[in-house]
């Protein structure tokens, strides 16, 4: 049986409590009489159910999961999972411990001063190599400079709202590979023209640089530098960074040259000082 | 953060490895935890949702053979989500009785339907992501409760009868694919 506009609209009223008096009557007695806009009824208040994080009641059950779930072979498995969580557990524990039996209490710190002389010393050569050479930085003293990330703030609104607010946090507390993980997997269900689609993107492609990723990182930024976006010259930015940190100058410097060119004004000062000393 | 295969972890599982076993709470039980504490819940109640996911899991390809269609943390985490989402439900209706809550059915009867509920959100997840963007979007927004006149000046529709005519057209094709779909018991 299909439906048309009309009961779907009523549907709706009713399901938002929106019906009353004589229409309310009228219609419960419909429902009662017709089985097929029971059955469409009870789908409408699932989907809203589903969309609206409450959960999905299922009234009846299915003997064979049912004898499934209370045979040996299932209690052997719950007892196994047991055993794997307390193992989980004294492991945590244990390193927690570890890291907080250090005389000062304070989880050990890698000794990095004669490092650090090391690599004073190679800066300095470092340094006098380039600047005798091109009077510049290097690139990845570029990307060091000018690379900040900045707190990612999501729109949230509706059923994706758990997610969101845990990508949120953990890309902010620098948790780049949980953050990477549950960004892919929203991504691949969201629509483009979603609020948060080119943020929550972006972010990835800043989240996959930060772990060093740069190939993923950059088929992002690409990706979207080249599509018809409001931000598109964020990617740009971003995209140029990536190079950098590479320790690629020479393309960094070429696609800064044709951003300006194009007359690009996101972080315009930035990019004409990097150029400088590239 | 997923080091292996999806099968990887899924054999492990299947075979009931210690090892990988161990692997599994070390590698995700941490980002349930953080959920479920956020989530007004405790860690032992995150432990508790973990177990049961993991149940849930070998009941499914033990039963069913079942596979799953996203990556293993990302059918773990929205699987925990759902979870707890029930327990959550189960305590709040407690709460409405103002009684000790009886449970009607027996543990492995109230196992079974998380795992049928468990099915139909992903089916529903499933119909919902074969329909065009417009349709996702303007669904998303009506079944969040956004009224017909907000969804016309977001989207920017001529009218809210547009919008109108645009929610029915895709409702009605959601509803048809998944009333349709042999795993959706009426």
């Amino acid at each position: 049986m299909e439906f048309n506009e009309r009961i779907y609209d009523l549907i709706d009223r009713y399901l938002n409590g929106e019906l009353q008096g004589q229409e309310l009557r009228e219609f419960e007695q419909q429902i009662e009489s017709i089985p097929q806009l029971k059955d469409e009824i009870r789908i409408q208040e699932e989907l809203l159910a589903h969309f609206n994080d409450e959960p999905l009641a299922v009234e009846e059950s299915d003997v064979e999961l049912e004898a499934f779930l209370g045979s040996k072979e299932a209690m052997d498995m719950q007892s196994k999972l047991k055993g794997a969580l307390s193992k989980h557990n004294e492991k945590a524990k244990t390193q927690k411990e570890k890291s907080s039996s250090q005389p000062d209490g304070k989880v050990k710190r890698f000794n990095w001063k004669p490092l650090a002389v090391a690599a004073t010393v190679l800066l300095l050569v470092g340094f006098f190599y380039v600047t005798n050479m091109n009077g510049g930085m290097s690139s990845d003293e570029l990307f060091a400079e000018y690379h900040k990330v900045e707190p990612l703030a999501l729109v949230t609104k509706g059923s994706t709202d758990d997610i969101m607010a845990e990508i949120e946090k953990q890309f902010n507390a620098k948790s780049y590979d949980e953050a990477a993980v549950l960004m892919g997997n929203v991504l691949d269900t969201m629509p483009e023209t979603h609020n948060n689609w080119f943020d929550l993107k972006l972010s990835k492609g800043i989240a996959d640089m930060e772990m060093n990723d740069i190939t993923s990182a950059q088929s992002v930024f690409d990706e979207l530098r080249k599509g018809d976006y409001l931000n598109a010259p964020k990617a740009d930015w971003y995209y140029i960074l990536s190079l950098l940190k590479q320790g690629d100058g020479d393309n960094a410097r070429k696609e800064i040259e044709q951003y300006l060119e194009k007359g690009g004004r996101y972080k315009k000062n930035e990019l004409e000082a990097i150029l400088n000393q590239l | 953060m997923q080091r292996h295969s999806n099968s990887y972890y899924l054999e492990g599982l299947k075979k009931g490895s210690d090892a990988i076993l161990l692997e599994i709470y070390d590698d995700f039980l941490p980002l349930v935890k953080r959920f479920v504490t956020r989530e007004k819940g405790t860690d032992s109640d995150a432990e508790d949702v973990f177990n049961q996911v993991l149940m849930q899991l070998y009941a499914r390809m033990k039963v069913k053979e079942f596979d799953i269609q996203s990556t293993f943390e990302g059918y773990l985490f929205t699987a925990c989500k759902n979870i707890w989402r029930r327990e959550l439900n189960k305590k709040s209706r407690m709460r409405v009785t103002n009684q000790a809550f009886h449970e009607q059915v027996s543990a492995t009867e109230d196992g079974a339907r998380a795992i049928l509920e468990q099915e139909k959100w992903e089916l529903f997840e499933e119909k919902f992501t074969e329909l065009s963007d417009n349709c996702k979007e303007i669904l998303k927004l009506h079944l969040d409760k956004v009224s017909g006149r907000e969804i016309m000046e977001r989207l920017g529709y001529a009218s809210e009868t547009t919008v109108r005519q645009r929610i029915f057209k895709c409702k009605s094709s959601l509803v048809k694919k998944i009333k349709t779909d042999l795993r959706y018991r009426a």
